[in-house]
């Protein structure tokens, strides 16, 4: 079992991890048109619902993360209609939209820090407890298993949403042409509400992941690995969904292996190579996108 | 008075958007010191061809040449300083700075604006803010905007933005003029003063290219008419001519204008 | 008396350091429209690279640093600030060219991470999470001790205070001050009449950033030592949101801003009596207020306290 192997291991668990909070970010910006500062904060937010609701209370682990994801669906769509719609019927710029999420970020991660304290938490349940297996090539802990199932079938549920489902071809359409889009009869607003619901579900999810994945968390480790995030959604292309999670691939990747050679503090350094090479190089991402970025 | 010499010619332009085929090979010339109108119904693919004639919208495929050279591929800002500036549909000024700001920056030459000039060379740049701020008191007149002269453009009618945006194309002293339905909007006494500015900047060798609805305007004030539909040009011509031209006329039919 | 001088002239040289800091940052922000969130790391750069400078060279185990070449003070404030541009002049190059206003600010927000990351991480650098310490007070030709220096060393930083303030407001008040406000309010319509807006953008942040990095400069001289801890990206957002509830775009306004923020609501609030669970949430607390001040001023006066001042021109006798 060679290093080489282990860090392709890992570097899927990390592209899984990465890529359920991207597709998040990615939907929502395709629909909304600005960037969510606070989204790293939805992660801690369900990072944190998941863990009163299991460590704290002993609900089973399942049912805690539909929970903390059905939270972070209601938190997320609340915000959006109580705090960012004033500004949207506005219409601010997106520029301002990033200030205003970023006020939005300040408060909800301090009102974790207030409830929950500093302290970092740490998730243990009893699929940590467990040993590390050999899986194939990969010398795996259930707890990476249940990451990358959580992560598949997440993707695999955005699938049908976008390709099978009215409501997902109607967010495709307001992503790839918004004025077509609303001459056709798709209710933006509807949309809007819909797609903050999902990226706040999504987000919370990610945040679960990235906490069974790191171990230890604290209220603001959802913004400290926002532009992990962020490299992900602009590699792929930002408000594509397929793109997201072929730059959560990317950058998970890229990120395990270059911490082979770098050693692993500054795999988020890596990240934010990514990301500067991507803006400078591709903002329009891998995959052909429509929605703009200058 | 249409030169021979084309100000600007554009050939078999293409642009598409995701699945829409916008523009689909369109080609027309602009003579020099003419007064051109573009028009067509609605979804021809007119804004589009001025998007990509200023650079705002990157060349996909066909070929555009001003003052004789290519421009294709070019910046927005280089073809603005070389001469071909544009308007937009929906008025867009600088909200934030005066009306008479908004001209200033406009018409200010680029070579000043930098820190070095700022910190150096103020003594230049006031004795050429003088000679502007003069031009622009009369620009503001002619187009009755005087009494708005410090005003934030913010707070404008939706008329006067209209009339500021024309101010703001003609106070660079351009060479080619496009404007994107100048009179939307414009208080009907307004419009035949917008007429008259047009024709006096022509009359000093402006070239102007209009996007316009309104055809009465149209036919009282432009040389030469270009007709677009489905992202091609339909018909050439004078008004007269183009009017009676069958495709014209079908294209046309069952829209409001 | 004398502690009351030395506390009052401590407060001075940090009050100078902010207005060079929110001079330079209302370049960027106030008239060029970008929002950077790695200012404060570009304050450290300036201050890392002044203080290596001064210092001699790396004792080696325990303590490593780049550089150490002990220079005279002023090469080596120079050289901060030219360091702190050089950094802004490449990631402008990279992300400045095409990019919209907000995705230029993730790209920033990106590098504040990162350097912090690499300049705790990587110990040859700036002796990582330590940090550097042992700076000299610079220019101490009267050999003055420790409080004596601190009011001498009000005049040449209140000197610098005054050059930069000075050439901002040039800069603020000229075509390239104009330009800037045009690409601000609309970077495509700038375009539309010729203005150059990468290179606007570009030079604003360059600017932006030299200023910051003077700052730096100039305070590791009276603070002698410096590490992450005090320059972590949380410390940004404070200061955005003090430029946003004081006025971007107006030199004062901002002022106004950053002495209410950080004076009034950092300080004040140590001195109001509450109970000890409630004493605990107070950083949490200031935070969430700054967060809602935040969205409340930018909903309902988004030109801030002091707004920019309206600029009258004479027009030459017309009708």
């Amino acid at each position: 079992m060679n290093s080489f192997t282990q860090a392709i291991g890992f570097g899927i668990v990390t592209a899984s991890v990465i890529a359920v909070s991207a597709v998040a970010g990615t939907l929502q910006f395709g629909v909304t048109r600005y960037i969510n500062f606070a989204l790293g904060d939805y992660m801690t937010l369900g990072a944190y619902s998941a863990y009163v609701l299991s460590v704290v209370w002993g609900i089973n682990f399942w049912i805690s993360l539909l929970v903390a994801c059905a939270i972070g669906a209601v938190v997320s769509l609340l915000i959006a209609r109580i705090v960012l719609a004033p500004f949207v019927r506005k219409r601010v710029s997106s520029f301002v939209m990033l200030i205003v999420t970023l006020g939005v970020s300040l408060i909800l991660s301090d009102v974790i820090l207030a409830i929950a304290s500093g302290n970092p938490k740490q998730y243990a349940t009893a699929i940590q407890d467990e040993a590390a297996f050999q899986l194939g090539p990969f010398l795996v802990t259930p707890a990476q298993i249940v990451v990358v199932a959580i992560a598949c079938a997440a993707m695999v549920a955005i699938h049908m949403l976008l390709a099978h489902t009215s409501v997902g071809k109607s967010m495709r359409a307001i992503s790839d042409n918004p004025d077509l889009a609303r001459t056709s009869g798709i209710s933006v607003s509807r949309m809007t509400d819909i797609v903050w619901m999902v990226s706040g579900a999504l987000a919370a999810g990610g945040g679960v992941l990235l906490a069974l994945n790191t171990g230890v968390f604290t209220p603001t480790f959802g913004e400290g690995y926002l532009f992990v995030i962020f490299s992900a959604v602009v590699v792929g292309g930002a408000g594509q969904p397929y793109g997201a999670m072929l730059g959560a691939l990317v950058t998970g990747m890229a990120t395990e292996l270059g911490a082979l050679v770098l050693t692993s503090a500054y795999k988020s350094d890596i990240a934010f190579v990514i990301l500067i090479l991507a803006l400078a190089v591709r903002p329009r991402g891998l995959l052909p996108s429509r929605a703009s970025m200058s | 008075m249409a030169a021979d010499h084309a100000l600007l010619a554009v050939s078999d332009l293409k642009h598409r958007f995701g699945g829409v085929q916008a523009v689909d090979g369109c080609s027309f010339n602009v003579p020099q010191g003419s007064v051109s109108a573009l028009i067509g119904p609605n979804g021809a693919g007119k804004s589009t061809v001025v998007n990509l004639v200023s650079g705002a919208l990157p060349l996909q495929s066909g070929h555009m040449e001003f003052l004789g050279k290519s421009i294709g591929g070019r910046p927005a800002y280089q073809i603005a300083r070389a001469g071909l500036i544009r308007t937009f549909q929906l008025s867009r000024e600088l909200r934030r700075m005066t009306v008479t700001e908004n001209l200033l920056v406009a018409s200010q030459s680029w070579r000043l604006e930098s820190p070095w000039v700022a910190l150096f060379g103020r003594k230049a740049s006031r004795t050429l803010e003088r000679e502007l701020l003069s031009r622009i008191g009369e620009m503001l007149t002619e187009l009755g905007l005087y009494g708005q002269r410090d005003t934030y453009a913010g707070e404008l009618s939706g008329g006067q933005k209209r009339l500021l945006e024309l101010a703001r194309a003609l106070i660079v002293e351009p060479k080619m003029v496009i404007l994107d339905e100048p009179m939307a909007g414009v208080n009907p006494v307004l419009i035949d003063r917008v007429v008259e500015v047009i024709q006096r900047f022509n009359a000093r060798g402006v070239t102007f290219l209009l996007v316009e609805h309104k055809l009465e305007v149209v036919d009282a004030l432009c040389d030469q008419v270009v007709v677009m539909a489905a992202g091609r040009v339909i018909a050439t011509g004078s008004m007269g001519e183009v009017r009676q031209d069958s495709a014209v006329v079908e294209a046309y039919i069952g829209r409001a204008n | 008396m004398e502690d009351i001088l030395f506390f009052v002239a401590n407060l001075g040289l940090f009050f100078f350091a902010y207005v060079i800091l929110t001079v330079g940052l209302n370049i960027q922000f106030g008239y060029a429209g970008l929002l950077n969130f790695a200012y404060i790391t570009f304050w450290a750069i300036g201050a890392y690279v002044t203080g290596v400078l001064i210092l001699g060279p790396a004792p080696g185990h325990g303590i490593t640093y780049i550089l150490g070449f002990n220079l005279p003070f002023l090469v080596a404030l120079i050289a901060g600030g030219v360091a702190a541009g050089a950094l802004a002049a490449l990631m402008g190059a990279l992300i400045l060219r095409r990019l919209r206003s907000d995705f230029v600010a993730i790209g920033l927000f990106a590098l504040s991470f990162a350097l912090y990351d690499i300049v705790g991480n990587y110990t040859p650098l700036f002796n990582g999470w330590d940090g550097i310490l042992g700076v000299l007070p610079p220019l101490n030709i009267f050999q003055l001790d420790a409080n004596a220096f601190t009011i001498y060393y009000l005049v040449p930083v209140g000197l610098a205070t005054l050059i930069l303030y000075w050439a901002a407001n040039l800069l603020q008040n000229s075509p390239y001050g104009r330009a800037l406000r045009a690409v601000r309010d609309d970077i495509d319509v700038a375009a539309s009449f010729g203005k150059n807006t990468v290179w606007l953008r570009w030079s604003a942040l360059v600017i932006g950033c030299i200023y910051a990095g003077i700052a730096g400069g100039l305070m590791i001289g009276f603070l002698s030592a410096l590490s992450p801890a005090s320059w972590a990206s949380s410390e940004t957002f404070i200061i955005w949101a003090a430029l946003i509830v004081g006025g971007a775009g107006n030199n004062r306004g901002m002022l106004l801003g950053t002495f209410l923020f950080v004076i009034v609501a950092l300080e004040a609030t140590r001195f109001i009596p509450m109970p000890a669970n409630v004493q605990n949430l107070i950083p949490a607390l200031r935070l969430i207020v700054i967060g809602a001040v935040l969205i409340v001023v930018l909903l309902f006066r988004p030109q801030g306290l002091l707004p920019e001042r309206r600029r009258i021109y004479a027009l030459p006798g017309q009708s």
